[in-house]
Formats: C-alpha cells, structure tokens, sequence
C-alpha cells in the first residue's frame, strides 16, 4: 500500500515538474502532444495568375501625424473566373501591408484586429471585375506607423487561399514622404498610452471610454482651429457623436447628439480631407440631418458620398448604408414636399 | 494505476500547473459558449487542442449574465444595436474582465518540489451582437475577432453569426483559432488546408481540430514571451520559422 502511494506520489510529481519546465516538446504530457513533424504542413504558397493589386493613397506628402488611409484594389484580368476574397480589409486576413520606413527596414503592418469570418467571403471573381478596400494605415497594434518625418514605402500582398494552396499577388510599392509638423509632433505626445489613445480615437472615430486620448485632441483644437490636422479630429468627434455609444463600463448606452456632431462638422474643410475622411463625414452628416429633419443639408450629405463613391471599388461597402439613408430620406413625407 | 488517473492527475497539474494559460471566458445572456465535442471517441475542447501544442490552456467560464445594452429608437438605423464596434468592446472588457493582463508568477511548492509558478492570462467573450464593420453596417460574415492585437489580451465571439449560433462544431474551431491568435499564430500558419489557424471560410466543412506544423513548431519551440497571451504584440512572419 505504501509503496503504491509512493508510486503514485512520485509518478503525480514527475508529471507536475515536467508540466512546469517542459514548455517546448519536454517528455510530458505525451498523451494529446503532437510532434510538428507529423502534422501538416502549412499551405504553399504560389503566385497569382491575373489578379492583379495595386495601392494608392490621397497623397503623396502629409504633414506628420495625419490620417493616411490606403486604397486596394484586386483586379481579375483573365476571360475566366478567379476564385477571390471579396474582402480587403487588412483585419479579414487576406490582405496583408508592409512599410519600410526612412530606415529602410521593412515592418509588417499590423492591424488593430484580426478576424475569423466564414465562407461568404470566399467568391468567384469575374473576368475585369474589381474588389475594392480602404485601410487606415496611419496606426495599428504598434502604435503610430509614422511617427518621425521621412520617406516610407507602402506594399501589399493579396492572398487567397484555396485547395490547399494560397496564390498570392503583391502590390507594385509606392511611396509617400510625411513632413514635420509641430502640431503633429504635439498630437503624438510624449506619454505612451495617450498616444494610443489618440490613435484608437482618430482610427476608429469612436470611442467614449478613450477620455485621455480626447482630451488631448480637444486641446489641439483648441490651440490650432484652423488647422488640417483639426479637420481630422472634427470628423473623428463628427461621427462619434453622430452614433450612439454602448458603454458597457458605464453599463448604459450614450446617445447620438446630433447637434454637436453638426458643429464639428460645420468646422471642417472638405476639399483638403482624403476620400474615406470625406465619406465618413457625408455619412455623419446626412445621418444627422435625417435625425433632425433636415432634408435638404441631407441630401446634400447623401449627394457627396454618392460622389465620393462614384467609380471607386474601394468604398463597395458603403453602399448598403448609403443606400438605407437615401431610402429613409426618400420615404420622409416631409422630405417629398 | 496512473495510466487510469491521467485525466484527474492532469486536470490537477492544469490548475496547479507551474506555466500555464487561464481563458477568463464571459458570456452574454441570450448566448453560449461553445461545447466540447467528440472526434473519433476523443472529447475535443480548448484544452485538448493546445496540449498538442504542449501548452496548458485551462478555461474558466466566469460570468454568464453580461445583459447586451440597447439605446434609444433609431429610424434610420433600427438594426443599431444589433453590431458593436471594437471601441463598445473595449468598454466590456473593461466592465467584466477580472483577470490581469499578462502573467501572475507565485512561489508553488509542494513535498519536496518548490518553485515558481506563472499564469498568463487570456480573456474571451461570446457577444450578442453582430461585428460593426467599419462602413457602419453588420459584417454578418464575421465568427471571431481578437481585437487586442498590441498585447494579445482578449477575443470575441460573435453569437448573432449564423454559424457561431448554428454550428457548435465550427464554433469551437474559431474559439480556439481566436485563441490562436492571442497565442500568435497566424492565419498563414494554417491557411489553405483543414488546421485550426485557417479562417472558418477557408476550411468550409472540411476541418480538424488540429494544428498545422507550423503551428505547434510556434507553439513547442518560439521564444516563450512571444507565445503566451497577453505579453507582447503579434508577429507576422508566415508563416512562423524557429
């Protein structure tokens, strides 16, 4: 009895010793481990035949701590289909983005997400069709992508995988210079973690728990009203303020407020904002113009994005939203006299 | 006699085990988290699918009654409150997240053996919700998301997806591939055959609850603070060479 006690004692022992000092392949626990060399092997990589993808950006000169937001577009240029993921956003996983800095080392681009998404994305891509996508590339899980003045190369690769196999195509590379900027440089800050803050905030334009990182943005504002960099933040509160909020740290949903979100709109330079800045801006607005009957400044807003959209795959995923909107207005009694 | 007390013996080395991972699991009401399910007489979980790896990944479903927030009326959104943006899960995490970010290390000991002990902690969330994409209207397309990549903290599950409502046994592999994630893998250490890190889309009905060599290489042999959750951001080699 004693010896077996002992037995179980020790072998209990050998198991927790080798559990607490065998993390990489240690002789325990065997049962359920799987050695790599007897498991599959990952996919093989090959190149893509005739899809094609290229990158743009707004401009090729920012001031730094701009917004900058990249521009996809995948290209089938075969007679035949090509098998295809209809989406671009670096966070679904197909598309990836590199940025060599002034340093010249090239860094992936690592978005503030990565999703899991099903089979719906997987579709057959028709001879001279386009998938289009925009990224916010301006700052991800490492913080500010461009954070000092200089030079920087931006690339991207598209893969697909199918059939065990995954066919890639890369993006020819492009470059872009950012500018000093001592209102940028004020914007990036010295403390790390209103920094991310300000990034999330101006990423995501949302975000009612990121107070530090507003805090700063509103003090820019203040300290330079007029500048470009004040557009931006104009549009990030803009749109925030135009949805609700569930804020589940204060257990409660924080509501639109529409005539806020107007004000900050009322202060923004359209002709000098990128493309996306403009979409989400014109979405911002006719949502509030809509909430607070103004049909015509609606339409107005209603009428910019479908400018904006006009000829761009890239903001293919606007249309179910700018469709909705244009609806409501449509079926406004009010808005029919 | 210890091959018949394997599974007590290791299920008390999980919970004492001196390097280990906690999922802190959460839930909302109206959801559920995924079941374990059975593959050729084997039970599959969380558990089982990372001790391939050689890693101690024990689970422990925390808080089940997280009620979804619901607002004001809006008519020209009435689905409003049906997705929820990373910012909104943020604000959850913050709200019900009881475990630390990053490890815990303690003195252990136990008869003769003393030592340190280390838990790296994950958490994870089933929502009610579909996933806001960034034009503003539902990805209904989305299962998962790790939505922390700078420190590989935290995962959600979408509930309101048709296949993570409808399907337990795909509902598993993107909770474990979300996982993944925060264990930093990445898609290409999977992608294009039937392994874990491969998207849900990409394996269709054609999928393991196992990991790819590359995969389990990262998990056996990569530099343990650029493994475990919660420590460091991702990386992107792909796929993974040690």
């Amino acid at each position: 009895m004693k010896i077996r006690t002992v037995a179980q004692t020790a072998s209990f022992l050998a198991l927790l010793l080798a559990g607490c000092t065998a993390p990489t392949g240690g002789p325990w626990p065997r049962e359920g481990v799987v050695s790599p060399a007897s498991a599959e092997p990952p996919a093989q990589a090959v190149a893509a035949e005739n899809l094609s993808l290229t990158i743009s950006t707004d401009r090729s000169r920012y001031a730094l701590g701009e917004p900058i937001y990249l521009y996809l577009r995948v290209r089938n240029q075969a007679a035949q289909s090509r098998p295809a993921v209809s989406s671009l956003d670096p966070a679904d996983g197909a598309v990836d983005l590199l940025i060599t800095g002034p340093d010249g080392k090239q860094r992936p681009f690592r978005p503030l997400v990565r999703a899991d998404v099903d089979a719906s994305l997987q579709v057959e891509l028709g001879p001279g069709e386009d998938i289009g996508g925009i990224a916010p590339i301006f700052f991800g899980a490492d913080g500010w992508s461009f954070a000092a003045p200089g030079r920087y190369g931006l690339t991207a690769v598209y893969a697909v995988p199918k059939d065990g196999r995954i066919s890639r195509a890369a993006a020819p590379a492009i470059t872009i210079d950012i500018e000093a900027s001592p209102l940028g440089t004020r914007l990036l800050g010295e403390d790390d973690a209103v920094r991310v803050e300000v990034g999330k905030f101006l990423t995501w334009q949302t975000g009612d728990h990121l107070e530090r990182g507003q805090r700063r943005l509103r003090a820019l504002l203040d300290a330079a009203p007029d500048s470009l960099l004040a557009d931006y933040i104009h549009v990030a509160f803009a749109r925030s303020l135009s949805e609700p909020f569930m804020d589940y740290q204060r257990g409660k949903v924080r509501p639109a407020d529409c005539p806020r979100a107007l004000r900050h709109l009322a202060r923004v330079d359209l002709g000098r904002m990128p493309a996306y800045v403009r979409m989400q801006s014109a979405l911002a607005g006719a949502r509030c113009q809509l909430l607070v009957r103004n049909w015509q400044a609606a339409a107005g807003h209603l009428a910019e994005a479908r400018s904006v959209k006009q000829g761009r795959p890239e903001f293919q995923d606007y249309g179910e939203r700018l469709g909705r909107l244009e609806a409501y207005l449509k079926a406004a009694p009010e808005a029919a006299r | 006699m210890v091959a018949r007390r394997l599974p007590s013996l290791l299920l008390l080395a999980l919970l004492t085990g001196c390097t280990s991972a906690r999922l802190e699991y959460d839930r909302m009401t109206g959801t559920a988290f995924p079941q374990p399910e059975t593959v050729a007489g084997d039970t599959v979980d969380f558990t089982s699918m990372y001790l391939q790896g050689n890693r101690l990944l024990a689970v422990l479903e925390n808080d089940t009654a997280i009620a979804p927030l619901t607002g004001p009326f809006d008519p020209t959104d009435p689905n409003q409150y049906d997705y929820i943006t990373t910012a909104e899960l943020e604000t959850l995490e913050l709200a019900n997240r009881a475990s630390p970010v990053g490890s815990l290390a303690w003195t252990c000991s136990f008869w003769i053996f003393s030592g340190t002990c280390t838990r790296y902690h994950l958490y994870g969330i089933v929502v009610d919700h579909y996933r806001e994409k960034d034009s503003g209207t539902r990805s209904t397309t989305s299962l998962g998301l790790m939505y922390n990549s700078a420190e590989r903290r935290a995962f959600v599950n979408y509930y309101k997806n048709s296949t993570v409502n409808g399907d337990n046994a795909k509902y598993l592999r993107s909770a474990a591939h979300e996982a993944g994630h925060a264990f930093n893998m990445n898609h290409c250490d999977g992608d294009g055959s039937t392994t874990i890190m491969n998207q849900t889309g990409t394996v269709g009905d054609s999928f393991t609850y196992e990991f790819s060599s590359s995969s389990l290489d990262h998990l056996q042999n990569h530099d343990e603070g650029a493994m475990w959750p919660g420590i460091s951001s991702r990386d992107y080699d792909c796929p993974h060479v040690h």
